[in-house]
């Protein structure tokens, strides 16, 4: 038995839904914009951009909403929302009653179509912000090399590695040694992105089939007295915080 | 030279895919962007599953030992249907166009007119999100922190040994490797490493997950409601991001709300046992992904016996061959890496180990309002919880269908797992404690595609016969 659902469709009624709904959204957005200015004492314009400028922070582990005079903005949004629909409530009730005929429609589809109109309103808003997000990060990455865009973001840790990488042939075990914690943030992402490029010509965090001969001094206070007699500092950074140092044995 | 070689690393997958999507689909007819979709999600899995039992058996990656032996299984599934299909010359109803669009002679021209703005505006919103993210995943490198932690830094180890080296050596060692395998292959192929073209499975991802949601709520509804879901699945702005930066959620999200979705097309059509047998295997990519994969099996065994042996509509016989068609491809998929784990002593993970005290109770108030900052007052999902919350005003129309049951019971589910994870485990600090917000977004990113098909069902305003 197959189950196909039914289809029929009042699109009068679906059209009057949401027409209603889109002119009352409209009208308490305006009246809102205008009310704005006795709450937070913007000018339209420089709520709206305010506003805009709120929406869009990517970041991998939570994206915040910004504020408005320490107001969190998607609480604004939201009780703007539900005064949208409870004005909606009212101006239906007294449509319906002065004219049952043509007010005739139920106002739990006016309240979902209110919901939904204002989540495809600040979609488009919030795609404006992505829009400037991804023309803010084209400036910043075209016409860049791997290399180039690497450096951008991880500065002289990128480097480092980068330089350190060239100085052997095959891939060695290494040691680093820092006076970082780098059991807590940010240090423990710094010592993270220092293992990642000099993998595979050496490796930090994992162990390989190579005895360890290679060693990292990054941010160590007193760095040059922390390397053994029998190792050879083969590069370091200007103001030593970066060391790449390898036993005399060792072949390069 | 290396776009074609990237170009490879995705059509091969997606040969080994559709071979097998057309060979668990039979005859049944599928648009072609539907059936490419699935055949990514199908190809990404087998290939990641392959590479697991490759390594597993210390066998070295390469294009040959990987991309070899699937393609010629692919092949002879292919030439298999061939041959058996020259006899038959059979079709099946077209399983997407089951909800045709009612002729609308009863719409106004104004009606139409909106409704074709309303469409194209969407459409345009949906193809400049979709620009977004394959540019962003391809012009920026990876700078996240699980990326080069875990997830890409894993996957350069398995590019330089050639292999699985023994995971007592590797960071976070008890975590599955469906992602970082993807990786490795991408670089087999390009015979290079790149920060940037590794990234390449997540847009291809994100691409097909929304080919799937559409043609699912096109089934549900109507092309117009399909195309408003894309829209409020796109609004989200964490979605948006996590399908551009080298983490294992998105692809968590991708197989486990897909699992879901094939449940409830199975449950709408129990004949056809290729929407249950695609549940199956999404569900067993989804064990492989992610630890919260293994505990999301709890919630998709319990919907596959809800809908097997409760709702009506298939034998006594017939429920256990789908008890069988369902266990088969799940367990095999997830039971190989457990074993491997168990037998290279590395099953202790600090995030599965159970610590449970009475007084843990008192903490259900601070999970729920952990949970209810991050839906509704975060930046992350646009106002899509609230509009599902709003969109519960439908219920009493609704509450028949059997979809809106199944998927607001799913969420219900989710919500559930995870509070009980943040109660018996160590896990709280990263649900509802201080760490919260670098782990309570990612995981409501697993489910999150669920509430925008259910706003969308609940607001479709047609009647469907999906009822028990």
């Amino acid at each position: 038995m197959s189950k196909h659902p039914v289809s029929f469709q009042n699109h009068e009624i679906n059209f009057k839904i949401i027409a209603f709904a889109m002119v009352c959204f409209v009208l308490c957005l305006t009246i809102f914009l205008f009310l704005q200015g006795y709450i937070f004492h913007f000018s339209i314009a420089t709520f709206i951009l305010k506003f805009k400028q709120s929406l869009y922070y990517p970041h991998y582990n939570q994206i915040p909403f910004g504020t408005v005079n320490d107001v969190n903005i998607q609480y604004v949004f939201m009780c703007f929302v539900f005064s949208t629909i409870l004005i909606s409530g009212i101006i239906l009730k007294v449509f319906s009653h002065f004219k049952p005929r043509k007010f005739n429609i139920s106002f739990a589809p006016i309240m979902a179509s209110i919901g939904i109109i204002s989540l495809v309103f600040l979609a488009g808003v919030q795609q404006i912000r992505r829009t400037e997000h991804l023309t803010y990060k084209k400036k910043m990455f075209d016409d860049k090399t791997d290399a180039e865009k690497n450096k951008m973001i991880f500065g002289s840790k990128y480097e480092f590695a980068r330089i350190s990488q060239k100085f052997f042939l095959r891939s060695h075990q290494g040691k680093l040694l820092t006076d970082l914690d780098v059991g807590k943030s940010p240090s423990m992402f710094y010592h993270r992105v220092l293992s990642y490029y000099l993998y595979p010509k050496v490796s930090v965090r994992i162990k390989n089939n190579y005895p360890e001969d290679v060693l990292i001094l990054f941010f160590k206070k007193n760095a040059l007295e922390s390397i053994p007699d029998n190792y050879q500092i083969l590069f370091k950074s200007e103001n030593n915080n970066y060391i790449l140092a390898a036993k005399n044995s060792i072949q390069r | 030279m290396l776009e074609f070689k990237l170009i490879t690393s995705l059509l091969i997958p997606l040969a080994i895919g559709y071979a097998v999507i057309l060979f668990i689909s039979r005859n049944q007819i599928m648009p072609i962007f539907l059936r490419l979709a699935l055949s990514y999600g199908m190809g990404m899995g087998i290939l990641a599953f392959w590479m697991m039992l490759l390594g597993m058996f210390g066998q070295t990656f390469n294009l040959w030992t990987v991309g070899g032996p699937l393609l010629g299984i692919a092949l002879i599934l292919v030439l298999f249907l061939f041959i058996s299909q020259k006899n038959e010359m059979k079709y099946d109803d077209d399983i997407t166009y089951l909800n045709e669009i009612s002729s609308s002679r009863n719409e106004s021209l104004m009606s139409k007119g909106l409704k074709w703005l309303f469409l194209f505006v969407m459409i345009m919103y949906i193809f400049h999100n979709i620009f977004y993210v394959f540019w962003h995943a391809m012009n920026v490198p990876i700078s996240t922190w699980d990326a080069i932690a875990t997830v890409a830094f894993k996957a350069k180890i398995f590019y330089y040994e050639k292999s699985l080296p023994p995971l007592n050596f590797l960071p976070h060692k008890t975590y599955p490797l469906l992602v970082p395998l993807l990786q490795t292959w991408v670089t087999l192929n390009l015979e290079q490493w790149s920060d940037q073209l590794i990234k390449i499975i997540f847009p291809c991802a994100f691409l097909s997950y929304l080919c799937i949601q559409y043609y699912f709520l096109r089934f549900f509804t109507n092309k117009v409601w399909a195309i408003l879901g894309c829209t409020i699945l796109l609004s989200s702005n964490f979605f948006i991001y996590h399908a551009t930066i080298s983490y294992r959620d998105f692809f968590l999200m991708y197989y486990n709300c897909s699992t879901i979705m094939f449940l409830l097309l199975w449950s709408a059509h129990k004949e056809k046992s290729f929407y249950l047998l695609m549940a199956s295997f999404f569900a067993g990519f989804a064990s492989i992904t992610k630890l919260e994969g293994t505990a999301f099996m709890m919630i998709y065994f319990f919907l596959f016996l809800l809908i097997n042996f409760y709702f009506k509509g298939s034998y006594v016989k017939n429920r256990w061959i789908n008890m069988i068609r369902f266990i088969v491809p799940v367990i095999t998929i997830w039971i190989p890496f457990h074993i491997f784990k168990l037998v290279t002593g590395v099953v202790n993970s600090d995030k599965t180990q159970l610590e449970f005290s009475v007084e843990k109770i008192l903490l259900i108030p601070q999970i729920i309002l952990g949970f209810a900052n991050n839906l509704f007052l975060s930046g992350n999902w646009n106002i899509v919880w609230w509009v599902m919350l709003i969109s519960l005003i439908h219920w009493g129309r609704k509450r028949k269908n059997i979809e809106v049951k199944l998927i607001s019971l799913s969420i219900i589910l989710f919500f559930a797992l995870y509070a009980a994870v943040a109660l018996m485990t160590a896990n709280y600090t990263w649900i509802a404690g201080e760490n919260r917000i670098t782990g309570l977004s990612r995981l409501i990113l697993h489910f999150y595609p669920l509430s925008v098909l259910l706003i969308v069902l609940l607001n479709y305003p047609e009647r469907p016969k999906s009822v028990d």
